[in-house]
């Protein structure tokens, strides 16, 4: 009796999968494993030599950005510490020509949605989104309301705010398409110098730009799938 | 070549090896995963990841012992794993369900066999819960025992029985009008 059982069960999985030859794609996956296993560490003892390396890495970067985007949420008061709070964690990130930006949180409710992300660059650089769409998965752009920033040298922080109204009934979950650059600034020439202009008089005064080089990354697409019968809202 | 030899080669990094090995078992691979998973297209990504698994723990492996079981056992695991990575995680029968079935005496075997088609059978099993539906394949389609399915899905061999026992009983309540009576 088992022996018919396990033929009528093989019926039903040879029927459903028909003909397939699993030998390209697992020679393409074990072929370029052996590539990476080359950089690998061959005992334990480098396996863990490079977790601590890891830790100590990663370790660096969340120090030194970690802490301005909880400051950048306190910028604007109408942002209620809740909303960072109760945001959901979404840590994606993109690099794009050496400017790496990581999507940290999203918070959503019925009226808002916040996204806070961090932004590692090149020293002595300022950075900041420029350009942000915000989409549904149907294409409906929600309208930017505001942002806060925190920038240092090299890192960012920033939150930016979408209008959740055209949304109506929040879906679960939610799927957002989110688009932008980074606008990166030298440090040193963020404001705009102002010269003693040669001709001024005493009626007027002329405030001469010197031209700014400026560099824009991106663009950056993430796609997002954040709930919204939980804790995100 | 015979399964030792293709072992041998990859225990020596020689990848000819898992070629070998993949064209020998795909198709009970590509099976039992999709048993459990229900979705052709999980049960080719987990194949694929039994075999990648099997290949990086090769070493691992006793040349000795039949190659069959341990393998597939990885891909029991795996497809479980998948299953609730993706979280398809289904709930058990419902209440309403479970109180409609008068007779508890028939079993998992005759329901099967018992069901008019193949399309009756896959609805089945796409109504137990993955654990069930995962110790009913190693039990009827691996024809692994309770000892190996304990070490397999992590549990001590009491949880195996009754999970095999649900899996009867579902299939039981799931099929009533194919149920013909018999022992478990």
């Amino acid at each position: 009796m088992t022996h018919e059982i396990k033929q009528r069960l093989d019926d039903v999985a040879g029927h459903a999968l028909g003909t397939t030859d699993l030998w390209p794609g697992i020679q393409r996956r074990a072929t370029h494993r052996t590539r990476l296993a080359r950089w690998m560490p061959a005992t334990r003892l480098g396996w863990a030599a490079l977790a601590a390396v890891a830790v100590v890495l990663l370790g660096s970067v969340a120090y030194a950005a970690a802490p301005l985007l909880t400051d950048v949420y306190r910028i604007n008061p109408t942002w209620s510490p809740e909303a960072s709070e109760l945001s959901h964690p979404l840590s994606v990130s993109q690099t794009r020509d050496g400017c790496t930006v990581t999507l940290e949180q999203i918070y959503v409710d019925q009226e808002r949605i916040l996204i806070g992300l961090n932004v590692i660059g090149p020293g002595e650089m300022s950075l900041a989104p420029t350009g942000a769409i915000l989409r549904t998965e149907d294409g409906l752009a929600l309208p930017f309301v505001d942002g806060a920033g925190h920038a240092e040298p090299g890192a960012a922080a920033h939150v930016l705010a979408f209008d959740a109204t055209p949304l109506g009934e929040l879906s679960d979950p939610l799927t957002l398409e989110f688009s932008f650059g980074i606008h990166a600034i030298p440090v040193g020439e963020a404001a705009p110098p102002m010269a003693p202009p040669e001709h001024a008089s005493d009626q007027s005064l002329a405030v001469v730009l010197s031209p700014i080089e400026t560099t824009l990354f991106g663009p950056y697409r993430f796609r997002i799938s954040v709930p919204t019968a939980g804790d995100a809202r | 070549m015979k399964d030792h030899q293709a072992i041998a080669l990859l225990k020596q990094g020689d990848i000819t090896g898992l070629e070998v090995l993949v064209r020998h078992y795909q198709d009970r691979a590509l099976r039992t995963a999709y048993l459990i998973c229900l979705d052709a297209d999980m049960a080719q990504d987990v194949a694929q990841d039994a075999f990648l698994r099997a290949y990086r723990r090769i070493e691992q492996f006793d040349i000795d012992r039949p190659f069959a079981p341990w393998f597939l056992r990885i891909v029991a695991n795996q497809a479980l794993m998948a299953i609730r990575k993706r979280r398809r995680i289904r709930a058990f029968l419902d209440d309403a369900l479970r109180e409609s079935i008068p007779d508890p005496s028939s079993s998992i075997e005759r329901t099967i066999l018992n069901a008019e088609t193949e399309g009756v059978v896959r609805d089945a099993l796409t109504r137990l819960s993955p654990m069930q539906r995962t110790a009913g394949v190693c039990r009827y389609y691996l024809g692994l025992g309770e000892a190996e399915m304990s070490e397999l899905l992590g549990c001590p061999q009491g949880t195996v029985k009754r999970r095999l026992h649900d899996a009867r009983q579902s299939l039981r309540r799931l099929l009533p009008g194919w149920i013909a009576g018999g022992t478990e």
